[in-house]
Formats: structure tokens, C-alpha cells, sequence
């Protein structure tokens, strides 16, 4: 009986515990995390300045979103975000992958070359898209000019409809396919060599060992790729903010850049809120994705 | 007729094919030196036109046909940008704020690890898919009721505004409940019977083994605060309070085409980083590397 008593005495205390442990995080998470969602989830139907009392908030229903599906601007603005992320994923997964297969053969400073490529992933954003606005300078920036050496026909970069978005993009992925180069490099040393020896044992070649053997086995690692560069590059801003502010003839204006601009120039806090909503949208489907990849403990290696 | 198996293929036709391939694997290998080469190149050439644009002239800096190297050093460039950015300033707000949130997700991740990972209790599984769900809702979908929350409590234009929104994040509890699991039981039970309190276990052994983590989890949360231009823009609106990205899109705005100021101011943000990756370039590189595998 009292060993029974004390049992039980032990396991209220442990749970005591726990709960007393997760208390500060579950307080915490109420007001700055689950708060937030609910309140957006509210404010997509209201239209508030966010400077008046909470008050002088106007319920509105669903005018917001009527308001979005109309505005030729946001839909742009939805268009080049998809594209914008399209263009950076798919290349972060190709490039990437490519450069981590290349850096895998080399044998000597490999250290040294994976350190160069993984450089401009530690430099601070802000500071590359200062340096990117002069180097894709249409007179005298160094990209036209070395183009103009090799006897290339100049280019407009970002003050061209046409390019704008893309040179937006390219920066971006020399800023990053080095981190997911470094990704994919992991993925890669986690093979383990026998599955290589084997296949050259049977007669394959350097394609079909790509094929049958390192493409299937990495595609938790091009998953993890896929989700995580999917959910940056849809949030994209700082380019857009210091390279264009949407310009040329909103050509890069992006979803969260403008609904930016719509809460904190045009003071429309609601109406911003929805275009935030409707991103949520597209970019669910990731996030979903990530959560599945969470809750089973992360990536698989092998 | 009956062949045994290793008799079936005879040495010289192994050693053959691969006599042939000598001058292609060659071929193959200054191929791929050219493109590893030519790619570094890619990579370095952008920084190093800043560092030496921002000791150059606007003339210089906008000379047609290229100017490589400045006739000489203009010192003042760094002075104008220095006094546009108030850079001591913000560097000592972005080191105070970024570092601030990562020892605070350093704590608070492997607090929470902690407790969803090794201690028992009723319901944890529960609240633990519960915060973990919060992974699906993005930051931007509720920075605007952040802001507006921030402007309620009297936060803008302060330490606290740019700080209090991230203390906790899921990423780094995760993390941590993930590493748990390689930490026997035996040991933690083993600390509880010597009369070890949750705290002192927490302290004396979770700590202590969660070393990896932590270096994983500094790096991440770090590299991400440091460039929070879109929070920033939100609460800082005072110029004696902006962080480096902040600052530096100001100076963007006030100089406009004054190119060879914003490359000195660039490079002026560039330069602590540059430091702290040059020391810790391993681990970050390796940090990386284990945030993409499972724990």
C-alpha cells in the first residue's frame, strides 16, 4: 500500500513537473504566437488605420477579399511572387545539386571550395542588394560592361519589365544555392560508398549511378530543399524593398513588399492582412510539408 | 558448358576499358575544374568589386570603360557613410538585439526540448503537435497583428520591440526534443534518484549535451536576425535605434545615386560578419549541414 501511495505520489509530482516546465512556453506561445493568428485571422475582415483606438476598427466582411480578386495590382503582385519563386527553387534544387556532385569529386580543398561557395549565404542581404543595384547598372555597372568586352549585347537588368524580376532572382541565387549546395553535399556523403561499388561492379556508368542510385536516395534531402527554399523565396522582400520598390511598372512588386506598403503607407492594417491570407494560400501546401517533415523527426538519411 | 562465375570474365578485360578511359577521366576532371573555378569566381567577384568600389570616386566608380582599382584610397566615403548610418550605432543595436534573441532561443529551445522531450506528463504529446502546427503559419501572416500588438504594449522604437516577438521559437524545441532522444533515460532517472531536481538535471546534463544543438541553433537564429530589414522597418522609425539592414536601406533612400557611399557603407556591414565566419567558417558550414539531417 505504501509503496503503492508512494508510486503514485511520484508520478503527480513528475507530472507537477512537466507542466510547471511547459508553463512559461504554453504562456508565451498564447500571447505572441497563437494571439497573432487569431487576430490575423480577424483583421482580414475589418479595415482599421491601426492607429486609432481599437474601436474605430470598420467590420467590412468579406469586401476585403472581393477587393483583392479585383485589384490588378495585388494580382500582379500574386503573379510575379509565383514566378519569382518558381524560377529561385528550381534552380536552387538543379544548381545546387549539380554544384554539390561537382565539390563531391574533388579531392584536394574541397574545403576551401565549398567555404567560396557557401560565402555570399553568411553576407548580410541588405548590403548584397545595395552591391547587386550597382553591379546591374545599365551604364556603367560591371555586369554590362564585361558583357560589352565579350562583345555581348548590353542588358537592362532591373530597369526592363522583361528582366527586372529575373535579375531579382539571379541575385538571390548566387546569394543562397551555396547553403543548399552545403544541404545536398550532406545528403550526398550520407550514401554510403558500398551502394557506388557495387553498381560499378555491375557495369554502371557515372549517369546510371546518378540515376539508380544518389537521385532516389536523396529525395528526402530534395524535399527538404524544395520546402524550405518554397517558403523563403514566396516571403520574398529586401531585394524588392532596396533594389526596385516594385518598380519598373510594379514588374517585382511581391505579395509581402506590397502588403507592406498597403499597412504602413496606405494605413489600410485589414485589407493588408488579406493580401498576407491569400499568400498563405499558395504557400500552405510547403508548409504543411515541413510540418510532416517535423513531426516525423526530421529528415531521413541513410 | 558450365562456367564458374570468376573465371566468366578474364583480368584483361577489366583492365582494358579503364586503360581507354585515362585520357577521358582527364578530360572529365579539368572540366570539372574549369566549372568549379570559373563558379568560385562568380561568387567572389561581386564582394571584392564592393570592397574596392567603396574606396573609389563616383567618378570612378561610374568610368566607362571599367576602372579596376581607385587611383587612391578615399577614406571619406567610409566617413559620410559612418555618419549616414550612425554605423557605430547600429552595429551596437544589431549585436544587442540579435544577440539577445539567440541566447534566448538558445534557452528557451532547449528548456522546451526538455520538457517535451524527456520529462513525463499528462498531455504533453498534445500541446507538443499543437506549437509544432504553428510551423505551418508563416511569419508574414501574422506580422501585422505582431506590429500591432508591439504598438499596444509601447514597444516601438525599443530594444523590447525588435526583441520580445522572437524570444520562443519552434524550430529550436523541436531540435532539441529530436536530440533528446539519443539521451539514455537511465541517465536522467539515474540524476532523479541521487536527488537531482528537474532543474538541476536540465542544467547539469541536458545543457551540457546539447552542445551540437546549440551551435546549430546560434548559427540559424543569428544569421536570420541579423537581416530582419521587414520587423525592423516595422518598430524602428527613430534613426538612433536602427539595426544595420535598417540603417543601410536609409542609406539607400538618402543617397540615391551616390553609389560609392553605399558601397562603403556595404561594406562596413559586411566587415563583422565576414569576421565571424572567417573564425567559425567550420562549424557554421558543418551546422548547416546537420540541420538538413535527421537529428
Amino acid at each position: 500500500m505504501r509503496t503503492r501511495r508512494f508510486w503514485q505520489k511520484l508520478a503527480f509530482k513528475r507530472g507537477l513537473t512537466g507542466w510547471l516546465f511547459a508553463m512559461p512556453i504554453l504562456l508565451y506561445f498564447a500571447v505572441f504566437v497563437f494571439g497573432p493568428i487569431i487576430a490575423s485571422m480577424t483583421l482580414v475582415f475589418f479595415e482599421w488605420d491601426g492607429f486609432g483606438a481599437l474601436s474605430t476598427a470598420r467590420f467590412v466582411g468579406l469586401e476585403n477579399l472581393k477587393e483583392l480578386a479585383g485589384d490588378p495590382r495585388f494580382l500582379g503582385a500574386y503573379r510575379n511572387t509565383l514566378i519569382y519563386a518558381a524560377v529561385v527553387v528550381s534552380s536552387n534544387v538543379v544548381i545546387g545539386l549539380v554544384l554539390a556532385l561537382a565539390v563531391n569529386k574533388v579531392v584536394r580543398g574541397a574545403g576551401f571550395v565549398r567555404a567560396v561557395y557557401f560565402f555570399p549565404v553568411v553576407l548580410p542581404l541588405t548590403a548584397m542588394s545595395l552591391l547587386w543595384a550597382l553591379l546591374y547598372q545599365p551604364a556603367y555597372g560591371l555586369f554590362n560592361q564585361i558583357l560589352s568586352m565579350v562583345g555581348l549585347p548590353r542588358m537592362l537588368w532591373l530597369y526592363s519589365t522583361k528582366t527586372a524580376l529575373l535579375s531579382i532572382c539571379l541575385m538571390i541565387i548566387w546569394k543562397e544555392v551555396g547553403w543548399y549546395m552545403v544541404i545536398f553535399l550532406a545528403g550526398i556523403k550520407a550514401i554510403p560508398e558500398e551502394y557506388y561499388e557495387a553498381a560499378r561492379i555491375d557495369g554502371a556508368g557515372g549517369w546510371q549511378q546518378f540515376r539508380n542510385i544518389s537521385l532516389p536516395l536523396l529525395r528526402p534531402t530534395l524535399l527538404f530543399v524544395i520546402v524550405v527554399s518554397a517558403i523563403n523565396s514566396l516571403q520574398v522582400f529586401s531585394p524588392i524593398y532596396i533594389m526596385t520598390k516594385g518598380d519598373p511598372v510594379n514588374a517585382t512588386n511581391t505579395v509581402v513588399y506590397w502588403m507592406y506598403r498597403t499597412a504602413f503607407y496606405h494605413l489600410r492594417f485589414g485589407y493588408g492582412t488579406s493580401m498576407a491570407a491569400s499568400l498563405f494560400i499558395a504557400i500552405f501546401i510547403f508548409t504543411l510539408f515541413q510540418f510532416r517533415l517535423f513531426r516525423e523527426g526530421g529528415v531521413r538519411s541513410y | 558448358m558450365y562456367i564458374p562465375r570468376d573465371m566468366a570474365v578474364h583480368p584483361q578485360e577489366i583492365v582494358a576499358p579503364q586503360r581507354r578511359r585515362i585520357p577521358l577521366r582527364l578530360i572529365t576532371e579539368t572540366g570539372l575544374w574549369v566549372f568549379i573555378i570559373v563558379g568560385m569566381i562568380f561568387m567572389l567577384i561581386p564582394g571584392i568589386w564592393m570592397f574596392l568600389s567603396s574606396f573609389k570616386t563616383l567618378t570612378e566608380v561610374s568610368a566607362v570603360p571599367l576602372r579596376l582599382l581607385p587611383e587612391r584610397l578615399v577614406w571619406q566615403n567610409y566617413a559620410v557613410a559612418i555618419k549616414t548610418t550612425l554605423f557605430p550605432r547600429a552595429l551596437l543595436n544589431s549585436i544587442i538585439v540579435t544577440s539577445v534573441i539567440t541566447f534566448a532561443n538558445v534557452v528557451t529551445g532547449t528548456w522546451g526540448g526538455y520538457a517535451f522531450g524527456k520529462l513525463r506528463w499528462p498531455g504533453r504529446d498534445i500541446v507538443f503537435s499543437l506549437l509544432l502546427s504553428t510551423i505551418m503559419i508563416p511569419a508574414f501572416l501574422t506580422v501585422i497583428p505582431r506590429y500591432l500588438l508591439m504598438n499596444w504594449m509601447n514597444l516601438i522604437n525599443t530594444y523590447g520591440g525588435m526583441i520580445v516577438p522572437f524570444l520562443i521559437g519552434t524550430f529550436g524545441i523541436f531540435l532539441t526534443k529530436q536530440y533528446m532522444l539519443t539521451i539514455p533515460d537511465e541517465l536522467v532517472d539515474a540524476a532523479t534518484v541521487d536527488g537531482c531536481s528537474a532543474l538541476g538535471i536540465y542544467w547539469y546534463i541536458i545543457l551540457p549535451m546539447c552542445r551540437p544543438i546549440i551551435a546549430v541553433l546560434t548559427i540559424t537564429t543569428f544569421t536570420q536576425f541579423w537581416d530582419a530589414l521587414l520587423w525592423g522597418l516595422m518598430i524602428l522609425t527613430k534613426r538612433e535605434m536602427f539595426i544595420i539592414p535598417v540603417a543601410l536601406s536609409y542609406l539607400k533612400d538618402e543617397t540615391d545615386v551616390l553609389i560609392h557611399l553605399q558601397m562603403a557603407g556595404g561594406t562596413l556591414a559586411v566587415i563583422p560578419v565576414l569576421i565571424v565566419f572567417i573564425i567559425f567558417q567550420k562549424q557554421i558550414i558543418q551546422g548547416v549541414a546537420l540541420s538538413g539531417l535527421k537529428g
